[in-house]
């Protein structure tokens, strides 16, 4: 339908088994997975910043792709067990042409921050 | 002039000063949102007005996305102007980071993405029903046959509460949500304290799976949750679950019900409804938030100081020119997102995910059984200003 562009997304879960979706730029990551049912993206706060749930880890090449952190993205991610330096939540990153194909790889749970 | 003017604090430069209420910025005009672009016409950011005890308004997509992100600078101790209107006890909604969370996260376990597809069979029965009630009739007032129904039925069954108990909350919400001056909000907020407390009691000693014994029985820091708390977290559900979805649906039928080409393509590609969804979202925000500055800050070169009130009416992100194309224009295809409706920061709506699901499937299933109306002859359709505007009238009209 009508023209529009697409943003190619792929999550990868920690069993390798991967699924790509694409949704229309504007809206964040973690809107586009739970639209498409992505099984590991929770999200229980739905974008506020403050559960946890929606954690990724992005391709370490392409982590400035993702846009910045916020200091209070930094401090909820420093809070999570499972953080790595190239952890996101990805209720933070905008779908948009920069990430365009990126692979998101999803942690082996989603513990909701205390 | 507006209600409750304030003198000028001498920090406020005198260029920047306009009068304005927030909650009614064109009583003379059927659709505020003239009133609301003209703002745009400025250069500033951040503007500062006399209504409603004097406050500043963040008048750019920018200035109010910096604001809700910023909860150090910018408290939510007070969410609604004059200062003494506030509504300072509601919780999660009036508190800041750290005391907030464990408040926030015990209120969206009822609003989960999972949790609401587990609703969203129970919504697609209840609209069907309800448009099955009207639809022979071939009109009907959207808001009262519909957009009041709907939404409050699903915060009913969510909270397992009676539905007998329907028009007593809504009366009570709608007067908290447009002051008239007819009620006095303390009064009000112990009616629903005097209404919610017996059923938080009963549902402490025999709790189900509903999200009032979910706060009833909530461990708060390792002890048991106070019952003032309890009221002032069940308050903001009943507050914030009702108006809000019905609001939102009366701009998305009243827009669609004048544009049958629109009605044609999503009939056609319901798929795309969506997108339409997202759009009503973009374009018809209901509300505005309102702040208390915690500490001097910098917006658009002058100080906000600590104790300032700054509202952000999320309708002029919305409009804002330098956000969007043609704002006012209704564009399905437009996919920029990002917009404040919902709010932003760490008190961003939790239950914009079941909103945009009732929303969307309202639609579906109005358009399967109604696929062509428009607004009913002679109809004057007003939207109504205050704390969350909405169209209180909306009388439609299509072939039985
Ligand atoms: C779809 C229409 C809705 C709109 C436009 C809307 C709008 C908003 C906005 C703008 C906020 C932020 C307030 C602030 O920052 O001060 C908010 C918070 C909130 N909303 Fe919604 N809302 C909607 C639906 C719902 C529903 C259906 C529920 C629950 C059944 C709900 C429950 C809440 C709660 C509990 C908060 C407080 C969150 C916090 O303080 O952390 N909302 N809403
Ligand atoms: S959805 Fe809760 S942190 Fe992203």
């Amino acid at each position: 339908m009508s023209g529009v562009s697409r943003v190619r997304m792929v999550f990868a879960d920690a069993a390798g088994h991967r699924r790509e979706i694409e949704h229309a730029p504007g809206c964040s990551v973690m809107e586009a997975a739970v639209e498409h049912e992505i099984a590991g993206i929770e999200a229980q706060c739905y974008g506020a910043a403050v559960c946890g749930t929606c954690h990724v880890y992005v391709e370490a090449e392409r982590f400035a792709d993702t846009g910045s952190r916020s200091p209070w993205e930094v401090e909820m991610l420093d809070a999570l067990a499972l953080s790595r330096p190239n952890s996101r939540l990805s209720c933070q990153i905008r779908v948009d042409a920069a990430i365009d194909g990126m692979v998101f790889t999803l942690p082996e749970r989603q513990d909701a921050l205390a | 002039m507006s209600p409750h003017a304030g003198s000028l604090p001498g920090h406020v430069p005198p260029a920047r000063v306009i009068d304005l209420d927030v909650y009614n910025p064109s009583p003379e005009l059927d659709d505020p949102a003239e009133a609301w672009a003209k703002l745009h016409d400025r250069e500033e950011a951040i503007l500062w007005t006399r209504g409603n005890g004097g406050h500043w308004i963040a008048t750019r997509g920018s200035s109010i996305k910096a604001i809700l992100e910023d909860h150090e600078s910018f408290s939510s101790n007070v969410l609604m102007v004059p200062r003494e209107r506030g509504l300072s006890n509601l919780l999660p909604t009036a508190a800041d980071p750290p005391r907030h969370r464990p408040f926030r996260m015990l209120i969206q376990q009822a609003l989960t993405p999972a949790a609401v597809r587990e609703l969203e069979a129970g919504i697609r029965e209840m609209s069907r029903s309800l448009i099955a009630g009207i639809a022979p009739r071939g009109r009907a007032d959207f808001m009262a046959d519909f957009a009041s129904q709907l939404p409050t039925g699903v915060f009913l069954k969510l909270a397992n509460l009676p539905v007998s108990d329907f028009p007593l909350l809504y009366g009570w919400m709608e007067s908290v949500m447009r002051p008239d001056g007819s009620a006095d909000q303390g009064e009000l907020m112990q009616r629903f304290a005097d209404y919610l407390l017996p059923i938080l009691r009963e549902r402490k000693a025999n709790p189900g799976s509903d999200v009032m014994s979910a706060i009833a029985t909530a461990v708060i820091d390792g002890q048991p949750i106070s019952e003032d708390d309890a009221v002032n977290m069940a308050t903001t559900l009943v507050l914030g679950g009702l108006d809000t979805v019905a609001a939102l649906m009366s701009f998305a039928w009243d827009y669609l019900a004048r544009d049958p080409d629109l009605q044609v393509l999503l009939v056609a590609h319901p798929e795309r409804i969506r997108d339409a969804v997202e759009e009503v979202c973009r374009r018809f925000p209901v509300g505005t938030n309102t702040r208390v500055t915690a500490r001097d800050t910098q917006i658009d070169g002058v100080t906000i100081k600590a104790g300032d009130l700054v509202t952000t009416p999320q309708i002029l992100h919305a409009l804002d020119p330098r956000e969007y194309t043609d704002p006012m224009r209704f564009d399905i295809d437009r996919q920029t997102g990002g917009y404040s409706s919902f709010g932003h920061g760490v008190h961003r709506c939790p239950g914009s995910f079941l909103g945009k699901v009732e929303l969307r499937i309202a639609l579906e299933e109005w358009l399967a059984a109604i696929p062509s109306f428009r607004i009913a002859e002679g109809a004057r359709v007003r939207v109504s200003p205050g704390v969350t505007a909405g169209i209180f009238s909306l009388p439609l009209s299509w072939q039985a």
